[in-house]
């Protein structure tokens, strides 16, 4: 019996259906971060809200068996919920494994009970924690003859708090300020104590105040009066009494100054977490992105030339300020510090970023988040700017792709404008994008270019108004050949042409690449 | 005679500017205000002055008047590159001025003292990792052409009077195609002072004083250039 037992747990670990199906009800249950969890959570708060708007409705209409039906309908789907939760709360089956090997191991006698037991246990933490008792008391209101309890379905509210994030979060507010809020109960607590005493020992006995009758009013009328309401249905009539009123009003308004103070702090601290959390799973959902760090103007105008090409962008910097000015321009940006490879691997390297580019002024700060992300993942294109000459073999050593020295390249730039201004201003305009009358581009040749295979003269360049500089040809370690055409050049797959010329012009050729067009007009000849 | 240049500030920029000129064998003298700056340049071998250059007696002495190709203001003052840019465009209609700016208002405002050109690095910094993320082998072998000391290179050529091209018709011209040569288009006076890019389809006939803009190994624009008997302008 016993063997079989543990046999059967063997079984189920083994069993791939069995583990998948259990790391999918968990993850429907329980991961925030899972894709298809929101719909699970809507229709949930969808059977809850349409279930206590039935209770609503039959107060003052006709019973309906349709809603009968409705309502169990409900209830079994909650009830599945619960069990379900149950279930993947933890796993009997490692338990059981777990002791079983280590009786074998150390060649005792197991049993079974022990192991059970452990995993009842822990099933019943699942069954008092407060989230259950919750569950629980939304399922109980089923039961007819427990009709009393109907009220009970005003906690399926509560089950609500289950399908939302937000909600979640604030309930955390109240645990992180237990102290204050414990502080601020026992103060209210002794205040109402001591003012309802005041009240009833003054105004309780017969015939002095018609409305103070037990000590309950009492306490009912502090606390009305205390929390500012004061609906003024029992009135303080000794001197006494007016006199505990002044002191329960003057302690109301500091209650609710402290409390409301209290949660107001907690909740923009809150806000601040809640809206990083925000970000990294926005971040999560998007696939090949660039990370930039170090917000900066050489950063701005980078992010404007990726945002026309349609980038996906995420702005990592250190300064809050920084990033509150990222955010104002709309882009997506988290604040947080780049040399740090636990946060690197929240913000996606590793995982979905593409590129990783580090625009920070100082070079150590730079080789760190070069160093972190490399380590991170060993395919992430990386490029980094170099401020000191000196610094840049050390950040290629750390793993960079590409590195950007603005100072090398200005003054690359200025002595060669000095040289030749027009030839420089021909071929840098373009590349800056100044002029936007011809462009610089590349053609790669792909698969299905009829062009494959054919000598490249017989293309009419001239044609097309396009200036071709060289072909790269991929096959041969990217090698460059200028001007082709006085040589006999085979073009290949992969191919790239690089060539002048207008947008639509360019277009024009790529779409002719795909037919025979391309080829000179040799038959009029 | 050698090409003589003043680099106005010694900074990082500046001293990278000195370098690379002295390398492609202009005369270069480094001006600037800063001690330390000034002993860096001493140290690298350049003629140093310790001028601020914000008065014209300065500037004079230097030879700003006609002894000077180009001045580059790329000291760490924004507010003396401006006033050097203006007081040298004063004394001198013709020179080349090229300044540093890392802001779009404050190139505006150089422009309009009279820089030829404003360099943003920041800007360049942010095309190149954009070219490299976009274009890889591309930038790559446009960086060749235009920046290195590889075989390929661009130039230009200045159409004189007795040039064979004076007279032709752009699109009439092939012989370059037999020295090996790409011709990328030209700058026509007539047209106004923007280059115009051979593709864009216009016939134009050559004349003096146009400057057409070619792309060839070394040897090749040196062939190129004597079978075009005009006179060379700049160098490569």
């Amino acid at each position: 019996m016993k063997t079989s037992i543990v046999k059967f747990f063997y079984f189920l670990d083994n069993s791939s259906f069995y583990t998948d199906f259990k790391a999918f009800t968990k993850n429907i249950l329980e991961n925030s971060k899972y894709k298809y969890k929101k719909y699970f959570d809507f229709f949930m708060i969808f059977l809850v809200i349409s279930t206590i708007g039935i209770l609503i409705y039959e107060v003052n209409h006709p019973h309906l068996a349709l809603f009968d039906n409705y309502e169990y309908a409900a209830i079994i789907i909650f009830i599945i919920e619960w069990l379900g939760r149950l279930w993947v709360y933890n796993d009997t089956r490692k338990i059981v494994i777990q002791d079983y090997e280590e009786s074998l191991f150390l060649a005792s006698n197991y049993n079974l009970k022990n192991s059970i037991k452990k995993a009842f246990n822990e099933k019943l933490k699942f069954i008092f924690s407060p989230m259950s008792i919750i569950d629980l008391l939304a399922i109980l209101p089923a039961y007819r003859p427990l009709r009393v309890l109907r009220i009970f379905l005003l906690f399926r509210l509560f089950k609500i708090l289950r399908y939302t994030n937000s909600l979640k979060e604030f309930l955390h507010i109240f645990k992180e300020r237990k102290f204050e809020l414990y502080t601020l109960v026992i103060l209210s607590t002794v205040v109402i104590f001591f003012g309802s005493t005041i009240m009833f020992i003054y105004e309780g006995p017969v015939g002095q105040n018609p409305n103070v009758n037990n000590f309950f009013d009492a306490v009912y009328w502090s606390l009305i009066t205390i929390s500012t309401v004061g609906y003024g249905d029992i009135v303080p009539i000794t001197p006494e009494g007016k006199f505990v009123t002044l002191i329960l009003v003057i302690n109301g308004f500091l209650v609710i100054a402290f409390s409301t103070s209290i949660l107001t702090t907690a909740l923009a601290e809150r806000m601040e977490h809640i809206k990083q959390n925000r970000i990294e799973s926005e971040v999560e959902k998007l696939k090949e992105f660039i990370i930039i760090c170090g917000y900066r103007t050489i950063s701005k105008s980078l992010i404007e030339e990726l945002i026309k090409i349609k980038k996906k962008i995420l702005i990592v910097d250190e300064n809050p300020e920084k990033i509150a000015l990222a955010k104002e321009q709309n882009y997506l940006a988290v604040c947080g510090d780049c040399t740090d490879m636990d946060f690197l691997e929240k913000i996606g390297v590793g995982k979905t970023a593409v590129t990783i580019i580090c625009l920070f002024e100082n070079d150590a700060i730079n080789l760190s988040a070069v160093l972190g992300a490399r380590t991170l993942d060993a395919n992430i294109k990386i490029v980094t700017l170099v401020n000191n000459i000196e610094v840049e073999s050390k950040l290629k050593l750390a793993g960079a792709n590409f590195l950007i020295n603005p100072n090398q390249i200005s003054a690359m730039v200025a002595s060669e404008y000095i040289g030749q201004p027009v030839a420089f201003d021909a071929l840098y305009g373009i590349l800056l994008n100044e002029d936007i009358s011809a462009e610089v581009d590349e053609i790669e040749i792909v698969e299905g270019m009829q062009i494959i295979g054919f000598d490249i003269n017989q293309i009419d360049f001239d044609d097309y108004n396009i200036v071709l500089i060289g072909v790269i040809d991929t096959k041969q370690n990217h090698k460059f050949i200028f001007n082709p055409t006085n040589i006999k050049y085979t073009i290949k797959q992969n191919d790239i042409l690089i060539v002048i010329g207008y947008k639509s012009s360019i277009k024009e050729l790529k779409t002719n690449f795909f037919n025979n067009k391309f080829l000179k007009v040799q038959d009029e000849k | 005679m050698k090409n003589r240049v003043i680099v106005y500030g010694y900074t990082s920029l500046g001293s990278k500017i000195a370098i690379t000129l002295k390398d492609k064998d202009y005369e270069v003298l480094v001006v600037d205000f800063d001690e330390d700056n000034l002993l860096k340049a001493k140290k690298d071998e350049f003629k140093t002055y310790n001028y601020t250059l914000l008065n014209d007696d300065e500037l004079i002495s230097l030879g700003i008047e006609n002894k000077i190709d180009s001045i580059f203001c790329v000291s760490k003052s924004d507010k003396n590159n401006l006033f050097v840019t203006l007081s040298v465009r004063n004394l001198n209609r013709n020179l080349k001025i090229i300044s540093v700016s890392k802001t779009k208002a404050e190139s505006k405002k150089l422009l309009v003292a009279g820089a030829t050109k404003v360099l943003n690095p920041n800007d360049l910094g942010a095309l190149k990792i954009y070219r490299n993320l976009t274009k890889p082998l591309m930038t790559k072998v446009l960086d060749d052409i235009l920046f290195t000391k590889s075989d390929l290179n661009i130039s230009q050529i200045y159409i004189n009077k007795n040039s064979i091209f004076n007279q032709k018709f752009l699109k009439n011209i092939k012989v370059h195609k037999q020295f090996n040569i790409l011709l990328l288009g030209i700058m026509d006076k007539e047209l106004g002072d923007k280059f115009i890019f051979k593709t864009k389809g216009i016939n134009h006939k050559i004349d003096e004083g146009d400057i057409l803009v070619i792309v060839g190994k070394n040897n090749d624009l040196q062939r190129f250039r004597q079978y075009v008997e005009g006179t060379v302008n700049g160098t490569i």
